[in-house]
């Protein structure tokens, strides 16, 4: 697939035509917050911040998920390998729109997640 | 009647001998031969030995003058005995004489005869009755026959009949009056005058039942209630089956005057009853094998399942004549998987065997489709399962998600399907033996698509006893189906399409399926490039969509969720090697759900097994749409998912 949005992205923040990533840094875990549609456009978007942090060698990272407004399969996939290359990884997920597909896939069971960023923070 | 008393020869020879001069010389004596019908006014009367008046004289003998003549008759015969000579009164005491002695004679020949005609009028009433199937006709019949051989002023017939429940209920049918003369009394209770009768303790007979002891001793009226038509004589006897020796009713005979009725007339009045009862029985039992029939059929055919989407209309007639009711049968099933099946089949035979195997096998089908087994499977386990019979059946199966109609067929009519440009074809023509017969089943695939009408039938409305044959029947009837097809009320068309192809009159059952494969409500249609960026407004337009249509935010949540999974698929799978791939998006309301189908045109490359952190887009479509199905096809590939409406 070519890249339909690569306009506009800069270090630390990416965007798609219906949502964005952007990269915090804080002094404890790395923050990913998804914002709009983690969809089929925005996943790659994730995947390259994802590991753009994990070479800066951020251990912890949160991926905040509390913005999103639609989840799809490519952006589930994206969670899944980061969780299985970086098991510390955290999903904030709050609200229907976001657990329901996590649940139908069972990657409630897989993923490590929190209700609010504060608690994935904190790590509890 | 000549053996009854002196030789016919001899009668006449004694009264020739009578014939004298005044002097008591015998005078010659001429012999006419003559039609006996034209002297004997009475054609019951015994021999006859007589002076004939002078007016009878002139007109036997042709106006010729005699000086005496006495006629000689009996059944058979006939003369007239006649003098010129002058003649004394010899003759006519001889005359006298004869038919003094012959008085008795006359009498007991009249009675007999009036006997013998008694018995004829009996035999032929039970002929009439014993023959007759009709309750109704015959109770009437009955009670007309008694009424008259009796001499009755009026006679009416109470009988007991059993519903459908079980439950005894009583009728009556009158002679000699009108219905209204009875209707605002009540049934005769078991009273001391009434009780004998319904008890079947024997015939009552009364010459003035006002005198009885027995009348006038029953609450409320104490004798006949108010307005009655009056009643003297009183004759009632009772009708008992011969088979179970129960009493299946009453007649009751009366007349205004008293004395009216003779041993004689109770006798007669007991004939027509015995045969009364013995046809009452037949009816009965005829009538029990024919109901039992009908409503085994009936019960085994309730009315069809509601199908969103389609228009069906079922109909099941038994055969007009009770006897071949029972063979046909007809089955909507909605499937777990959202799918329908149809069934019809036909079990040859009728009557209650027939009723009864065909809920043995509509039973074995329904199991079977709800198991969802494919057709050919579901017919060759039915046949493997059904005793050694002839049934025919034809099963097909409509799925809303491909609107693809799978069917097969042992040995059953071709249905017809109507397709949406009005192009008529048959289906399933010659595919399998019957049940019971055929080890092998295939099945067909057809498109169903909304605008298709299916229809299916048994042989009864095509192959009508008498002036048509299969062929011209089945021309008949797929000549009248666009007209069906094209009626604002389907049902009455169906009913129409039934009294146009058997006039009116069918003497073997019929069953019927029409379905309408309704058009869409509201469709969606959307054909974009297959890039990423482009779902993304179509995300929105769907979401508007199907909310409009009337899905509450979270199916609207799920419907988009899984088209857009579907829609990635066809991104990153099927047109993962080109870059300007298309994607039709096909949304539909359909009564009572919404149809998502997206299609693409490249070639699936099926993601890696081994990546288990891909691969959640079917899942999640399984998961999300209520039933869903992919097909993938040489030039690309569909997923069709289909939601129910919630109902408002």
């Amino acid at each position: 697939m070519d890249d339909d949005t690569g306009q506009g992205d800069d270090v630390g923040k990416a965007t798609s035509a219906a949502g964005s990533v952007e990269l915090i840094t804080t002094d404890g875990p790395t923050v990913l917050r998804v914002t709009g549609a983690l969809d089929l456009a925005l996943a790659p978007k994730l995947q390259q911040l994802v590991e753009r942090a994990v070479r800066h060698g951020d251990r912890v990272l949160v991926v905040d998920l509390t913005e999103v407004d639609f989840l799809a399969s490519a952006g589930m996939s994206v969670l899944v390998r980061t969780h299985r290359e970086q098991p510390g990884m955290r999903v904030v997920a709050e609200g229907r729109v976001v657990l329901r597909p996590l649940q139908i896939t069972r990657l409630t069971d897989e993923l490590d997640i929190y209700p609010t960023l504060d608690a994935a923070v904190a790590g509890r | 009647m000549t053996s009854t008393g002196p030789g016919f020869a001899e009668l006449v020879a004694a009264v020739r001998a009578g014939f004298a001069g005044p002097d008591g010389a015998p005078v010659p004596v001429r012999e006419r031969a003559l039609d006996p019908a034209l002297v004997l006014e009475d054609a019951t009367a015994g021999p006859l030995v007589r002076v004939p008046g002078e007016a009878a004289l002139a007109r036997l003998t042709g106006g010729e003058p005699v000086t005496g003549a006495v006629l000689v008759a009996d059944g058979d015969h006939a003369v007239l005995l006649s003098t010129v000579d002058p003649v004394g009164e010899q003759h006519r005491f001889v005359a006298a004489a004869v038919a003094a002695a012959t008085a008795d004679l006359v009498e007991v020949v009249r009675a007999l005869r009036a006997e013998a005609a008694v018995l004829d009028a009996l035999h032929s009433v039970g002929r009439r009755l014993t023959a007759q199937l009709d309750i109704d006709v015959l109770v009437q019949d009955a009670t007309d026959a008694a009424t008259t051989a009796t001499g009755a002023a009026f006679g009416a017939f109470f009988y007991n009949l059993i519903n459908e429940f079980g439950e005894s209920y009583t009728l009556y049918t009158l002679s000699g009056v009108p219905r209204e003369a009875f209707s605002r009394f009540p049934m005769p209770r078991n009273t001391q005058v009434f009780g004998p009768t319904f008890d079947g303790m024997g015939t009552v007979r009364s010459d003035d039942i006002t005198a009885d002891p027995r009348f006038g001793h029953n609450e409320p009226y104490r004798g006949m209630p108010a307005g009655h038509l009056p009643v003297r004589s009183y004759l009632a006897v009772s009708a008992i089956s011969p088979t179970t020796g129960k009493v299946l009713g009453g007649f009751f005979f009366a007349h205004p005057e008293t004395g009216r009725f003779t041993e004689r007339h109770a006798y007669v009045a007991e004939g027509i009853a015995g045969y009364a009862a013995i046809a009452l029985d037949n009816a009965r039992l005829y009538d029990r094998e024919a109901n039992l029939a009908r409503e085994l059929s009936r019960r085994m055919l309730p009315a069809a399942a509601e199908v969103p989407g389609l228009d069906v209309v079922t109909r099941y007639l038994p055969a007009a004549t009770g006897d071949k009711v029972g063979g046909d049968w007809f089955d909507v099933l909605p499937l777990p998987s959202g799918a329908t099946a149809f069934v019809i089949g036909d079990v040859v035979g009728h009557g209650v065997t027939a009723a009864t195997v065909m809920g043995q096998v509509r039973t074995a089908v329904r199991s079977y489709a709800l198991l969802e087994l494919p057709p050919a499977e579901l017919l060759r386990n039915v046949s493997q399962l059904v005793e050694p019979s002839f049934i025919t059946c034809f099963y097909a199966v409509h799925d809303p998600v491909t609107d693809d109609l799978v069917h097969a067929n042992a040995g059953h009519l071709p249905a017809v399907l109507v397709h949406p440009d009005g192009r008529l074809e048959q289906i399933g023509e010659a595919m399998a033996q019957p049940l019971g017969v055929g080890r092998e089943f295939t099945a067909r695939t057809t498109a169903f698509p909304p605008g298709a009408d299916l229809f299916l039938y048994t042989d009864g409305l095509v192959e009508t006893r008498g002036s048509r044959d299969l062929v011209s029947g089945m021309e008949s009837l797929l000549a009248r189906l666009p007209g069906v097809r094209a009626a604002a009320d389907t049902a009455e068309a169906c009913d129409r399409l039934i009294a146009d192809l058997t006039g009116g009159t069918h003497d073997d059952d019929i069953a019927l399926i029409h379905v309408h494969h309704a058009d869409p409500l509201a469709r969606l249609h959307r054909s974009v490039a297959a890039r990423a960026h482009t779902l993304v407004p179509l995300r929105g337009e769907l979401a508007a969509w199907a909310t409009e249509r009337g899905a509450p935010p979270v199916l609207t949540e799920d419907i988009v969720l899984a088209g857009y999974e579907a829609m990635a698929n066809s991104v990153e799978h099927g047109y993962r090697d080109t870059a300007d791939g298309v994607l039709d998006v096909l949304a539909e309301h359909r009564p009572g759900r919404l149809v998502l189908t997206v299609t693409d045109h490249g070639t699936w490359k099926p993601p890696d097994p081994t990546d288990t952190t891909r691969g959640r887009g079917m899942p999640l479509i399984s998961q999300l749409a209520h039933r869903w199905v992919t097909t993938h096809r040489a030039d690309g590939t569909t997923v069709t998912m289909a939601w129910d409406l919630p109902v408002r």
